[in-house]
C-alpha cells in the first residue's frame, strides 16, 4: 500500500517536471495525453460499473470550454473554473435524474443527443443573443499551467476512483452494472447512486474543459462540441479497459499517440483510419488491455 | 398482536388481463405460508407487487402496520421484504462475498467493513457456501447459485422472505437440506410467502397455504385439506386431467 503511494506519488513528481523538459510541441503532446487521461478515467468512473455508454463527454466539455470563453477575461481563474463546475453539476443532475431511468441502447442515443442539443442551443443563443458566431479566449494562463492544472485534477480523477472502489457506493454500481432488478431489490436507491456518480463523472468532464479552453485562442459551438472527443473517449477507455482504475489510461497513450501520427501523415484519411481501429479494438480486445494484462498474470 | 404483513384488495391489470384480482390475505411473523396454484395463476405478480417491482393498481399492502403499497422496490427492501427470483440472478461479475455484501451495505441496519465481510461470510456458512466466498457465481452449479441468492436476500435481514420457486429442481438431498433450511429461518422469527410446486416440501414446511386461480385466492387452510379441497384439484388438474 505504502510502496504503491510512494510509486505513484514518484510518478506525479516526474510528471510534473515535464514542462521543464519538452518544448512546445512536446508539451502540447503531453497536455493531449493528460486531458484524455481525465476524460477517460472520469468516463469510465461511470460507465465502466454502471455499463450505461454515454456519448455526452463532449457535451459536458464544452459547457467548460464555453464558460472560459464567457468568463475567463472578467472574472478571476478560481471563480470561472467553480461556475463550470457549478453548471456541469446542475446539468448533469437534470440528465441524470431524466435519462437514467433509460436503458442500454436509448441512454446511448440520448447522450449522443444531448451533446448535439448542447450545441444547438449554444449556437442558438450566440447567433440570436450575443450576435457572434465565436469567441476569442484572451487568457494569460500558459501551457505549463494548463498542462499541471490538468495534472492535479488527473490525480483527483484517481483519487475519487480508488476512494469510490472502495465505498459503498462503489459496490452499488457493480450491482447496478450487473443486474439492476436485483440491486432495487438489495436496497440500493439505483436512480440516486447513478445520478450522484454521473454527477462526479462529468464534473471532471466539465472541469478539463475549462483548463483546456484557453489553449484555442478562438472557440466556437463546432470546435467546442465536436462530438468525434466523445467516440475518442469511449475508445480509449474500451482500448484500456474499464474494469480497472488504471485501465483506461491504458488505452490513451497509446491511442493518442496513434491518432497524433494518423492526423499528421494522413490529414484526409483520418477519420477512416480511427473507424477502422475502432472497429479493430472492439472486436480484438473486448475487455482492453487491462483485461488482457490480467490474464496474462 | 396484528398480522405482520396485511394485504387487502390488491389488484394489478396487464391491459385487459387482471392478474391479480382482489387479493386479502395476512403473514404472521415467523409463519411460512405457501402460495400455490396453476401457472399463470399470478402467483409471481403477487410476489413481484409485495416486492415493490410492480405497482399495484389498487389495494393496500402494509407491513407491522405501515403502507408500503407504491413505494420504490428499494425502500420495500430496506423495510424488511427479501426476495429471491424465479430464475436466479446474481450478481454475476461480482465474488459470492460480494453478492452478499451487497444485501449487507444496503439493508436494514447497514453493515459495512471487516465486519460485513465477516458476516457475509457467515451468511454464506449459512446456506451451505461456506467455501466459496471467492468464487465467482459463474462457478457455481445451479443449486448453489440459488443458495447464494438466499444469503443475499438474508443479508438484507429481512422479516419476510420471498421465494419464488426457490425449491425447484433440487434433488432429494438438497430438497430435504433446503426445507431445513427454511424451517430454521422460520425458527428465527422470519416470515416466509412461498410460491412453490413441490408438494412435498409444502406439506412439511407451510402451516397454511393459499391457492390463487386466475389471479383470485380460490382456498386457503391447512395444506392437506386445502390440497384435497374439489376446486384446487379442479384448477390444478382441469375437467380433463390431463397431468
Amino acid at each position: 500500500m505504502i510502496a504503491r503511494l510512494s510509486l505513484a506519488a514518484v510518478a506525479v513528481a516526474a510528471l510534473a517536471c515535464v514542462p521543464f523538459l519538452f518544448e512546445a510541441y512536446g508539451l502540447s503532446l503531453a497536455i493531449n495525453l493528460i486531458s484524455y487521461t481525465v476524460l477517460a478515467t472520469a468516463w469510465s468512473l461511470f460507465s465502466g460499473p454502471t455499463r450505461y455508454v454515454s456519448l455526452a463527454t463532449v457535451a459536458f466539455f464544452g459547457i467548460g470550454a464555453y464558460t472560459t470563453a464567457v468568463f475567463a477575461e472578467i472574472l478571476p481563474w478560481p471563480a470561472v473554473l467553480a461556475i463550470a463546475a457549478g453548471i456541469g453539476i446542475v446539468v448533469a443532475a437534470i440528465v441524470g435524474l431524466s435519462t437514467l431511468r433509460l436503458s442500454g441502447v436509448y441512454f446511448v442515443i440520448f447522450s449522443f443527443g444531448l451533446a448535439e442539443l448542447v450545441r444547438q442551443l449554444v449556437t442558438w443563443w450566440e447567433v440570436n443573443k450575443s450576435r457572434t458566431l465565436g469567441r476569442y479566449v484572451f487568457t494569460d494562463i500558459t501551457a505549463a499551467q494548463i498542462y499541471w492544472q490538468l495534472l492535479a485534477l488527473a490525480v483527483l480523477v484517481f483519487v475519487a476512483g480508488f476512494l469510490i472502489g472502495r465505498s459503498r457506493l462503489g459496490l452499488a454500481l457493480r450491482a447496478i452494472g450487473d443486474d439492476e432488478t436485483v440491486a432495487r431489490h438489495s436496497g440500493i436507491d439505483t436512480t440516486r447512486a447513478k445520478v450522484a456518480l454521473f454527477a462526479l463523472s462529468t464534473l471532471f468532464m466539465t472541469l478539463t474543459g475549462a483548463i483546456m479552453a484557453p489553449r484555442w485562442t478562438y472557440i466556437d459551438p463546432a470546435i467546442a462540441f465536436n462530438p468525434v472527443v466523445s467516440f475518442t473517449v469511449l475508445i480509449m477507455a474500451l482500448l484500456g479497459g474499464v474494469h480497472r482504475l488504471w485501465g483506461p489510461v491504458m488505452g490513451v497513450v497509446p491511442l493518442a499517440l496513434l491518432f497524433e501520427f494518423l492526423l499528421a501523415r494522413f490529414p484526409n484519411h483520418f477519420s477512416i483510419m480511427v473507424g477502422l481501429v475502432f472497429i479493430l479494438i472492439v472486436y480484438a480486445i473486448p475487455r482492453g488491455i487491462a483485461g488482457l494484462v490480467e490474464r496474462r498474470a | 398482536m396484528s398480522a405482520l404483513l396485511e394485504v387487502e384488495g390488491l389488484t394489478r391489470r396487464f391491459g385487459g388481463l387482471v392478474a391479480v384480482d382482489g387479493l386479502s390475505f395476512s403473514v404472521d411473523a415467523g409463519e411460512i405460508v405457501g402460495l400455490l396454484g396453476p401457472n399463470g395463476s399470478g402467483k409471481t405478480t403477487v410476489l413481484n407487487l409485495l416486492s415493490g417491482a410492480l405497482r399495484a393498481d389498487s389495494g393496500r399492502v402494509a407491513l407491522r402496520g405501515q403502507a408500503i403499497a407504491g413505494r420504490p422496490a428499494h425502500r420495500i427492501a430496506r423495510l424488511g421484504i427479501a426476495r429471491t427470483f424465479q430464475l436466479v440472478r446474481p450478481l454475476a461479475s461480482m465474488s459470492c462475498r460480494d453478492n452478499v455484501l451487497t444485501g449487507l451495505a444496503f439493508g436494514r441496519g447497514v453493515a459495512w467493513g471487516v465486519a460485513a465481510r465477516g458476516e457475509a461470510e457467515a451468511l454464506l456458512g449459512r446456506v451451505g457456501l461456506g467455501r466459496a466466498a471467492d468464487s465467482l457465481p459463474g462457478e457455481l452449479t445451479y443449486i448453489d447459485q440459488k443458495r447464494l441468492e438466499l444469503a443475499r436476500a438474508l443479508a438484507l435481514r429481512p422479516e419476510l422472505l420471498l421465494l419464488d420457486e426457490w425449491l425447484a429442481g433440487l434433488n432429494p438431498t438438497e430438497l430435504a437440506e433446503g426445507i431445513a433450511l427454511i424451517r430454521g429461518l422460520s425458527g428465527q422469527g422470519i416470515a416466509i410467502l412461498l410460491v412453490e410446486h413441490v408438494m412435498d416440501a409444502i406439506r412439511s414446511l407451510c402451516g397454511r397455504v393459499m391457492v390463487m386461480n386466475t389471479g383470485r385466492l380460490i382456498a386457503s387452510g391447512l395444506p392437506q385439506e386445502v390440497l384435497a379441497d374439489p376446486e384446487v384439484v379442479r384448477a390444478y388438474l382441469g375437467d380433463d386431467g390431463d397431468a
